[in-house]
């Protein structure tokens, strides 16, 4: 029985872990992966689903529940692949029990993300296999088959999608879900205790798994033939990019697509045969273009120069680089000031910012979330990733620089800000730390944080107070205040910056657009 | 047949829940469907836009290529003047007169100015007919009243979607979609 539904990519994908039989789910919220999650959340009865404080945590929590025989998935925007690259490295050592997916929701062209980085290297890295949709359906198809692959190579599969598979909603054919594996612990030091000497052992089963992924990537049907072409040009596209070329397929030229990393490099080898010129379209780093290059002497892509090494793909770049024309652009005749994403009126960042414009600082470190807007008002000199804004500052701090200040959100601040307080404090650094806390993750669209205690499913959870993680930290001193107080927050900012040590203040103000929701 | 349609505006002006409606309707109608978002800022007051294709066989490009539009439909006027080099020859171009504010914003008569220049333009007083159907905000559905009648979907698949798709003001949003409709 299938019913067909339109669906976003990241729906089709949760819809697929759902159908595939996923016991639980984590992640942390980050454009463009957080719909994730959210619809998991939200369909599912009896799936432990959570927002996990940052994406190591949530891995690993995934981590535990594979190794109890259940299937997990874990979704992450791609920058928190690297916060959670620490737990996925050593996990291809020890494998997998139940299935576990993770998917990492690339941002080409930076649309709300601080880089563009491709996803597929940490594959490569961990010496895993990665699958990327091209539509939705295709997301729910590999979403399910994600997790057969899982358990048949015993490894982590990645699941790569990117904003434009991720924030597109085309038609899917809803299957009939598969029930939920029952869980049992079977417990074996050697795959699970990676200290050297049962890892050297691990790394080398590892090793041997490859050509088993390699057959896997081969043999499977998200890769294919779709014409074997008269003409001498060929075109290989890669998972999403496979959009591009269809639409500008001429039906004519040879067209492989190659959905799979490993990439099927039998596969390729056989499509490449006779063909004079290839031309190779995907998402992120010439990844299998510098793969066709070893096989091929004319190679077209991003390492020519036909298609830009930054930002995402576009029809216009395809078009171009397939021979097509492009028609004329209408253009205004007047000037367009631009648009920008601005702080809402009335937010609570903004009363904390016009206090601290006021004050006498010698930079302002800041971190990633709304707040980050502030770079639009003079009040924020530096964003890097999560959690740096306040390690940045102590830097700066040693090298003897007075008045130095760190702005940070109650949610970045959980994510990977604590850390960085303690080994400031510990450290001796001298600087002020203002924690922004609006009472939700506000950028990805009010999700809710450990201090709320409420979870992602809705339900209460157990609640986490931000002063007495502060106050633990032994800081020099926590003031907690009311944003929307300029001229009081402006006066105790000034006197704190003047004085020694790790100086805590908590702005206070719950998010406006919750606020508005809570009167209305 | 195949059917790009783009519509734009800033962050908050309902822009996703009208997307949405087109999207199920096309579906609704036996159509292929593809519909692509910019989210991320959304909120923020940004510029926004919403990619719809829909057509009888299977659509690629998650993006419209340029200069191949059938209709782009600007919930702001400034807004519409951003995305013109998606127009094709014959493409419509709706356009809700009234502005949303930003910094350096041109008069607003040399905006419309430029608007009404382009080909098979249309400048619908949106919130004038918002406030008629009872609600400021359902300049929305006003606009997808004034798309409806250029779009190949019957008129009868689009309110049925906006009762499904409506949280508030349901009444009101029907009263917007039918006096958007009868403007044009």
């Amino acid at each position: 029985m299938t019913e067909r539904r339109l669906l976003s990519g990241n729906e089709a994908i949760a819809r697929g872990a759902i159908d595939a039989g996923i016991s639980i789910a984590t992640s942390y919220p980050g454009t463009p992966s957080t719909e994730i999650l959210e619809y998991i959340a939200a369909n599912a009865d009896g799936i432990h689903a959570e927002w996990s404080v940052n994406e190591k945590v949530a891995l690993e929590t995934a981590i535990g529940a594979s190794y109890s025989g259940v299937r997990a998935i874990c979704s992450m925007k791609h920058v928190g692949v690297n916060v959670a690259a620490d737990p996925l490295m050593t996990l291809a050592y020890t494998g997998v029990k139940g299935g576990l997916v993770l998917v990492a929701a690339d941002d080409p062209g930076m649309h709300s993300s601080q880089n563009e980085q491709d996803s597929r290297h940490y594959v490569k890295a961990a010496k895993i296999l990665c699958l990327e949709p091209c539509d939705s359906q295709e997301a729910y198809d590999m979403s399910k088959e994600a997790f057969n692959i899982s358990e048949e190579t015993k490894l982590p599969i990645m699941l790569r999608t990117m904003t434009r598979i991720s924030h597109t909603s085309s038609p899917v054919n809803v299957e009939k879900a598969e029930k939920k594996k029952k869980p049992s612990l079977e417990i074996d030091a050697r795959e699970w205790v990676m200290v050297p000497a049962n890892a050297r052992v691990r790394h080398k089963v590892l090793n041997e798994k490859q050509p088993l992924l390699r057959e896997l990537s081969e043999g499977s049907r998200f890769n294919k033939v779709v014409k074997k072409g008269n003409e001498k040009k060929g075109i290989i596209a890669f998972g999403s990019a496979y959009n591009y070329v269809g639409e500008f397929y001429d039906g004519r030229s040879a067209l492989l697509r190659v959905s799979t990393y490993p990439f099927p490099m039998k596969m390729i080898n056989e499509f490449l045969e006779d063909l004079e010129k290839v031309i190779v379209l995907e998402e992120g780093d010439p990844l299998l273009e510098e793969a066709v290059r070893c096989l091929h002497s004319n190679v077209h892509g991003r390492l020519n120069g036909e298609v830009p090494l930054e930002g995402e793909l576009t029809p216009e770049i395809a078009a171009k680089v397939l021979g097509k024309g492009t028609p004329g652009e209408k253009k205004p005749g007047i000037d367009l000031p631009p648009r920008p994403p601005r702080l809402c009126p009335g937010c609570p960042h903004q009363s904390l910012y016009n206090a601290l414009k006021k004050v006498e600082t010698s930079i302002i470190t800041g971190d990633i979330g709304c707040y980050t807007l502030g770079v639009r008002f003079g009040t924020l000199h530096t964003c890097l990733c999560m959690g740096a804004g306040i390690s940045q500052a102590a830097g700066i701090s040693h090298t003897g620089i007075g008045k130095v200040a760190a702005v940070i959100g109650e949610s970045t601040f959980l994510h990977s800000g604590i850390t960085a307080l303690m080994n400031a404090v510990y450290n001796k650094a001298n600087m002020l730390v203002i924690i922004m806390d609006n009472s939700a993750v506000a950028m990805t669209g009010h999700q809710p944080t450990p201090l709320t205690g409420v979870t992602a499913t809705g339900d209460m959870g157990g609640k986490i107070t931000l002063e007495e993680i502060v106050k633990s930290c032994n800081v020099a001193s926590v003031d907690v205040v009311d944003p929307y107080k300029e001229v009081e927050v402006e006066k105790l900012l000034r006197k704190r910056l003047d004085e020694k040590g790790v100086k805590v203040v908590i702005s206070r103000g719950p998010c406006i657009i919750i606020k508005k929701r809570m009167t209305k | 047949m195949k059917y790009n349609m783009l519509i734009v505006g800033v962050g908050g002006q309902g822009i996703l829940l009208v997307s949405e409606i087109i999207s199920k309707a096309a579906m609704k109608s036996g159509f292929y469907v593809k519909k692509s978002e910019t989210h991320g800022m959304a909120q923020r007051g940004g510029s926004v836009m919403t990619h719809i294709r829909f057509a009888d066989e299977e659509v690629h490009s998650p993006l419209i290529p340029k200069g191949s539009l059938d209709m782009l439909l600007a919930f702001e006027p400034l807004e519409a003047l951003r995305y013109l080099s998606y127009l094709g020859e014959d493409s419509k171009l709706i356009v809700n007169s009234n502005p949303v504010n930003v910094e350096n914003y041109p008069p607003i008569e040399e905006v419309l100015k430029e608007i009404r220049k382009q080909e098979n333009s249309l400048l619908v007083d949106a919130k004038k007919l918002a406030i008629e159907a009872g609600h400021p905000l359902t300049q929305n559905t006003v606009m997808l009243g004034a798309a409806s009648k250029r779009l190949p979907i019957k008129k009868e698949v689009l309110e049925e979607n906006i009762r499904k798709g409506v949280k508030r003001a349901l009444e009101e949003n029907l009263k917007a979609f039918k006096l958007g409709s009868a403007s044009t």
